[in-house]
């Protein structure tokens, strides 16, 4: 019973194609997802920040029963990362199998298909992260 | 004014076919205000707790659709959502009215009929618990967090995923003679290892399954043997890993520590617990935040042969949410209305030697809320 969400994509597209947190101008905290707000000193003057490219996996699990969206990408490789600027996020891995994954895994920002919409709609793509072969 | 469970009723949690989501909150409700001895029409008000109605049943607007599916008409009637939540916080929500004296006798009732869906639906159902846009919206599932939780918790505390196991087992082993439970069987840690992964490395057999039930409870602050003396609700953030250590769930300790400080006692008052185990992880997760263990050494915990029927801090009562059954919305009441039957006397085979305090856990998601409600045999 999906249906298409359309202005849903084209809002957060640019987040999805290039992460992007907030950091505060008074106290320097970072925040993926962006806020409006700081958490920890109450400030409203936060700036946009593109988040580092690059972290480690410190957990990940296979995704074998998904929702209705991503019925036919199972099974698929979810991982929590912590990002170099020590920003966390969670996020689909690709390009390794599942008995390859290990906690401490270094890996990179990719951008991939996350799902179709339907047959005849739109493509969604997402960031997704991928092992960093640049480092050993 | 003092708050009492002045009559309960749950129906059996299953799949209830011939029956519709409003026909099972009927059952319940009718059962609970018989027991309570309250004719319909003093009732000053009703609570519908549901969670995933729209989704699953496509039907919303629950709390006037079960006023009138009972006959209780020209009265409030409002529905609460707040995810796995939803329950506890119907509960707290008539509390704090009742407390107030604003009202002397709310119907509070859950109610999840997740039979109607495919099971795709169902997970799809489940994943509103969590974040859409930076969740859902690139794969995860609800399920799949609480593996991710249960892989940083063995690799962090060099737990053995055998411990952790262990919490279903005791679930199904409380639940053999509890007649409304969904899985009145024992089971076996071998049973629990060879189910298949729901998402690695969390088995099957460690998290619930769809269930349809309803439960009811008539709150009253005129008269009971069974009274709420503390009910206390807390959020956390939203997205687990933007969390200062995604393995302490604040909301519980948050809410648990404030109705402690209302009711004017500490974890070792507490006779029993009913725990939100809607996953192994989850429930071991609780029970530190709750400060039955100390962090990172709930697995112990759990793998010492804790909880049973017979041991000093028995959880879980009739089954908890692996074995009695998780009806989402429904849950939170059938933890309160099973205390009440412990503090009753009407517990049946389940019936707990001195059981005079209980508390109930009732959780949402990862912990993004929380709601604690604590009963005394008065
Ligand atoms: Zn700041």
């Amino acid at each position: 019973m999906s249906r298409e969400m359309v202005p849903e994509y084209w809002r957060n597209k640019h987040i999805y194609l290039r992460p992007k947190g907030t950091v505060c101008r008074d106290c320097g905290a970072k925040y993926f997802p962006p806020r409006k707000v700081c958490l920890k000193c109450g400030s409203r003057n936060m700036e946009e920040y593109e988040l580092s490219e690059k972290g480690r996996i410190l957990s990940w699990s296979v995704v074998r029963y998904p929702t209705e969206e991503f019925a036919k990408y199972a099974p698929y490789i979810l991982g929590l990362i912590e990002l170099d600027d020590g920003t966390r996020l969670v996020a689909q891995v690709s390009d390794v199998s599942a008995d390859e994954m290990h906690v401490g895994m270094r890996v990179r920002l990719a951008i991939r298909k996350a799902f179709e919409e339907s047959e005849s709609g739109i493509i969604r793509y997402t960031y997704k992260f991928v092992p960093d072969i640049s480092e050993k | 004014m003092p708050v009492y469970v002045a009559g309960y009723g749950f129906t059996k949690v299953k799949e209830h076919w011939n029956s519709s989501l409003e026909e099972l909150a009927v059952d319940a409700c009718l059962e609970a205000v018989d027991m309570a001895g309250v004719s319909l029409k003093n009732i000053d008000k009703i609570i519908v707790a549901n969670a995933l109605g729209e989704y699953l049943n496509r039907k919303g607007h629950l709390g006037a659709l079960i006023a009138d599916s009972l006959g209780v008409l020209n009265k409030t009637a409002v529905r609460i959502e707040a995810g796995g939540a939803s329950g506890g916080m119907a509960i707290h929500q008539a509390f704090v009215e009742l407390k107030a004296g604003e009202a002397n006798n709310i119907l509070v009732c859950g109610v999840e009929k997740m039979s109607d869906a495919l099971p795709s639906a169902v997970y799809t159902a489940r994943a509103l618990m969590i974040d859409r846009q930076y969740l859902s919206a690139i794969g995860a599932t609800l399920e799949a967090l609480e593996a991710i939780l249960l892989r940083l918790y063995l690799d962090r505390y060099k737990a053995e995923h055998d411990n952790i196991m262990n919490l279903a087992v005791i679930s199904h082993g409380n639940a053999v003679n509890a007649k409304h439970a969904q899985f009145p069987r024992a089971i076996t840690i071998e049973t629990v290892k060879k189910s298949p992964y729901v998402a690695d490395p969390l088995h099957l057999f460690e998290v619930t399954a769809p269930a349809d039930g309803a439960a009811a409870l008539l709150l009253s602050n005129s008269s009971g043997e069974a009274e709420i003396i503390a009910s206390s609700a807390a959020s956390d953030r939203f997205r687990f890993f933007e969390r200062d250590d995604p393995l302490w769930l604040e909301s519980v300790y948050s809410a648990v520590q404030s109705a402690y400080a209302q009711a004017k006692l500490t974890h070792d008052d507490i006779d029993f617990i009913e725990l939100h185990d809607v996953s192994t992880i989850m429930g071991v997760l609780e029970l530190e935040a709750l400060s039955f263990a100390d962090k990172g050494t709930g697995h112990k915990l759990i793998g010492d042969k804790f909880g049973d029927l017979s041991s000093e801090k028995p959880i879980n009562t009739f089954g908890g949410l692996k074995a009695r059954g998780d009806p989402i919305g429904a849950t939170g009441i059938y933890q309160v209305a099973e205390i009440a039957a412990q503090l009753l006397n009407q517990a049946d085979k389940n019936q707990l030697d001195n059981a005079r305090t209980g508390l109930a856990l009732s959780l949402s998601g990862l912990g993004e809320l929380s709601v604690i409600n604590i009963l005394r045999k008065k």
